[in-house]
């Protein structure tokens, strides 16, 4: 056979056999060294890739955290491309600093780590550091001391260079003299309210109308609108099944009777003989001698179980009351106390009952046996969650096969609910700006705008209201934007129009009266000639009361004129009305007259600002140096 | 498929021959090749060993300058400019030191100190930090020209929107209204719309409006 196999192997056919074996097992798999293999890192910084487990560690912690500061937080804004973008560029920014470290020999101490493990909180008891409860503290979040070690290790070397450049941040006094000359700043000015001037001429003719509203046929434009065929599924509408018959409520009875049962109660009376914890075998010999003869006493006929308790009781709450407990329940007391207990008949005394306190001698005083509540008094209440049961599972099985029937023709939302019976409803037209009733629910008028809906005449994905309650759309008719008649709008524009002109003349008069001040006629003279009274302020600050703030903004924004001179402008308060104003002077702040703390803040919060910016300037100047990649596809 | 087949003599034979003919170039290329990994080896180490004196010397500094022994401080800080001039740490420690005369009042000292830092930083981050540090002392000092100087050093493409705000301070020191203008005209250009520094650079420009406008 081998011999046989070693003839037909050698031959020619066999030579390129081989060839063509060897030349498939050399070179299969090759492509992989030469196509990338499939990447997963959602950034690339330097050589170093930030995979997507670890960015999707990143964003779970920093949305918790997100939530811990701020519960109120629209959990929207924490799944928004926007917050995966400020997380991914927080990775960024750490890969960063944790190359720029390692390439400069930024190295943490043992000392230093050792220093930074001892003041976590976490790890102390008593102010000082607890290895107990360190191992402790790595244990519960599964951590070795090893791996917590390199972490905070890493932790700390990242932090070197934040921390050094925010506490070498400089800010000279003069910077923040500066700063306080200008926002200290006041200017002494003067204004005359222009009056707003009657329009040249105030007819509109129909032409004019027609022609702005062909020039400006998108400001009236109705807004686009839709109708929807929806279905509106809850419990409530659920059918009421039918009353259940009452052989199936005994049977709900008998599957709950535990629901039903009120225990019995036990008023009893004891004599405590106690046994302490680590008695020696004599203690107790001698507790239960003492028991048996307390128990013989209080056994006697004609013995008066209180006062011998009084007596006897090591029980220091009990025994001046006659050793009444009071009514006990079951599971309120220790469990060998209890079978006794429940073993007793009113008047009976037990026999000497050992629990972790010592001897009990127990009396039964009174007892009220426990009772099951009949079937005719939970009747009702069966029956009432019967019908809930019910209509929930009807809710779950009507809604199950809608969606499925859906799923499968996703075109028609009628005919699978007909087919379920369920009634189908048409809406009003309603806006992108919402209807009233469902249709005022935004999760509803998106729906209905989604191009599943609008676009490929779908039913929508199920809108769920609440947990039992849910709305599917599917459009009815769909009214797109559409120009507004000219006689519905005739009116506006002819206002639209009369404000136009009213505004033209109002900056022609204000320019001219702004030329006349330029050319040297006086404030109080222009403001005679058109019937108005100049106002004087003197050092006004941005935040004046009594000015118009728009007016207050522009003087500060005019140019500091000369001394002796003025700066002059006219200044549009909107709606047609204009004010001419004069800077006469402008005061800069006195940085002399800021006490020291509050200097002492300033510089702190302007140390701050700078710091952070600075800071950014800093890690851009990194970023710009090293070659960053993003896959916002694969975040 | 024959193969040529030597007898187990033969063969040793052959190979005893080949070591005899080649043994040096063998032994030296061993050894070059021992000498190259015990060598890096040592060079890492030796590197290690220095980024951890540093380290420590720098948290001797750190230490002493917050506990506020300038003294002491300082000390270390001359060690570290002095045996490791070019880690990092010699620039951060001075850096720090800078700023704390500063503080102080001592802008002669600072300026000096922060000029050591630009020159030594081994990071062009950094570098252009401590530069723009320094234009801001030479402004505190009255050196307008010196600061503006310092500025236009600075890489072009970093630091540009604070750069530019310094330039501007500095142009108005030398009551150039005009060339100011139009570094904080570039400096609003250059930040981020929700940056920090925007509302006060705002009331800068407004504050150097020209008539007309």
């Amino acid at each position: 056979m081998l011999t046989l196999l070693r003839d037909k192997l050698s031959g020619w056919f066999a030579k390129i056999l081989f060839g063509i074996l060897i030349f498939v097992f050399a070179f299969f798999g090759i492509e992989g060294y030469f196509v990338a293999s499939h990447a997963t890192w959602v950034a690339k910084v330097g050589d170093h890739q930030i995979g997507s487990q670890a960015f999707q560690d990143a964003l779970n912690k920093a949305r918790e955290q997100q939530l811990q500061n701020n519960p109120q937080i629209d959990p929207k804004a924490l799944d928004g491309q926007r917050f995966k973008n400020d997380v991914l560029e927080g990775l960024i920014q750490r890969q960063l600093l944790i190359d720029l470290a390692q390439r400069s020999g930024i190295v943490v101490t043992d000392a230093q780590l050792r220093d930074a493990i001892a003041h976590v909180p976490a790890f102390q008891s008593n102010g000082a550091f607890d290895p107990t409860a360190y191992t402790a503290v790595l244990a519960g979040a599964g951590l070795t001391p090893e791996t917590f070690q390199d972490m905070e290790r890493n932790d700390l070397t990242v932090q070197v260079l934040p921390q050094a450049l925010s506490d070498g941040s400089i800010v000279t006094p003069q910077q923040i003299d500066g700063y306080l000359r200008l926002i200290g700043q006041t200017r002494d000015f003067s204004y005359v309210d222009l009056p707003v001037p009657q329009p040249v001429d105030s007819t509109v003719t129909p032409t004019q109308i027609a022609d702005y509203y062909k020039a400006h046929a998108d400001a009236y434009m109705s807004p686009e609108q839709v109708a929807v065929q929806y279905v509106d599924l809850s419990t409530d509408s659920m059918p009421a099944p039918a009353a259940p018959s009452d052989e199936a409520l005994r049977k709900l009875y008998a599957q709950n009777e535990s629901r039903f049962v009120v225990p019995g109660q036990y008023d009893v009376a004891h004599i405590l003989i106690s046994v302490p914890k680590n008695a020696t075998v004599a203690q107790k010999s001698a507790a239960l001698a003492q028991a048996q003869k307390v128990d013989a006493l209080a056994a006697a006929p004609g013995a008066n179980f209180a006062a011998l308790a009084k007596q006897y009781s090591d029980d220091l709450g009990s025994k001046n009351q006659g050793g009444d407990l009071g009514w006990l329940g079951l599971g309120d007391t220790d469990p060998a106390f209890q079978a006794a207990m429940v073993a007793l008949k009113p008047g009976q005394i037990s026999k000497p009952v050992l629990t972790s306190d010592g001897y009990h001698i127990i009396k039964l005083l009174a007892a009220r046996a426990g009772s099951t509540k009949p079937f005719d008094q939970v009747k009702d209440v069966l029956a009432s969650e019967y019908l809930k049961d019910a209509r929930d599972k009807e809710y779950s099985r009507i809604a199950g096969k809608l969606i499925d029937a859906i799923d499968s023709n996703p075109g028609s939302l009628a005919g699978a609910a007909q087919a379920l019976g369920i009634p189908v409803h048409t809406s009003p037209l309603f806006s992108r700006a919402g209807g009233s009733g469902l249709f005022a629910d935004s999760k509803i008028v998106q729906a209905a705008f989604s191009s599943q809906v609008l676009k490929d005449n779908n039913t929508s994905d199920p809108i769920n209201l609440s947990p039992q309650h849910m709305v599917l759309v599917h459009l009815a008719r769909h009214v797109p934007a559409q120009p507004l008649p000219l006689a519905q709008v005739a009116g506006t524009i002819q206002s639209t129009i009369l404000a136009q002109r009213v505004a033209a003349a109002a900056s022609q008069q204000a320019d001219a009266l702004l030329a006349k001040l330029k050319a040297g006629s006086s404030l109080d003279a222009l403001a005679k000639s058109v019937g108005g009274n100049v106002k004087t302020i003197a050092a006004a600050t941005p935040g004046t009361q009594g000015v118009d703030p728009t007016l207050l903004s522009a003087v500060f924004k005019l140019p500091a004129p000369a001394p002796k001179q003025r700066a002059r402008s006219a200044v549009n308060l909107g709606q047609g009305r204009y004010a001419l104003v004069e800077v006469t002077a402008v005061h800069p702040g006195d940085p002399s007259k800021l006490p020291a703390e509050q200097r002492a803040f300033l510089t702190t919060q302007i140390g701050q600002m700078q710091d952070a910016a600075t800071t950014q300037a800093f890690l851009d100047a990194l970023r710009r140096a090293t070659t960053v990649q993003t896959a916002p596809d694969r975040m | 498929m024959a193969l040529d087949v030597y007898d187990d003599y033969e063969q040793g034979e052959r190979v005893r021959k080949w070591l005899a003919d080649n043994w040096a170039s063998i032994a030296i290329g061993i050894g070059l090749g021992l000498a190259l990994i015990f060598g890096w080896q040592w060079w890492k180490a030796h590197r290690a060993g220095l980024d951890l004196a540093a380290a420590e010397q720098y948290q001797l500094f750190t230490s002493a300058n917050q506990a506020g022994n300038a003294v002491r401080a300082d000390a270390a800080a001359a060690v570290l400019t002095r045996d490791f001039p070019h880690n990092i740490y010699a620039t951060l420690a001075v850096s720090l030191k800078a700023a704390r005369e500063a503080k102080a009042g001592d802008y002669k000292s600072a300026a000096a100190d922060l000029q050591w830092a630009a020159a030594h930083a081994p990071d062009a981050a950094l570098k252009g930090l401590m530069q723009l540090r320094l234009a801001r002392v030479q402004m505190a000092m009255q050196q307008p020209r010196d600061a503006l100087a310092t500025l236009a050093a600075i890489d072009p493409h970093d630091y540009r929107a604070e750069a530019a705000i310094a330039r501007g301070d500095a142009q108005l020191m030398l009551g150039n209204q005009a060339a100011a203008r139009v570094a904080y005209d570039q400096a609003l250009a250059y930040l981020k719309p929700d940056a920090p520094q925007r509302g006060l650079l705002k009331l800068k420009l407004d504050n150097l409006a020209i008539a007309g406008k």
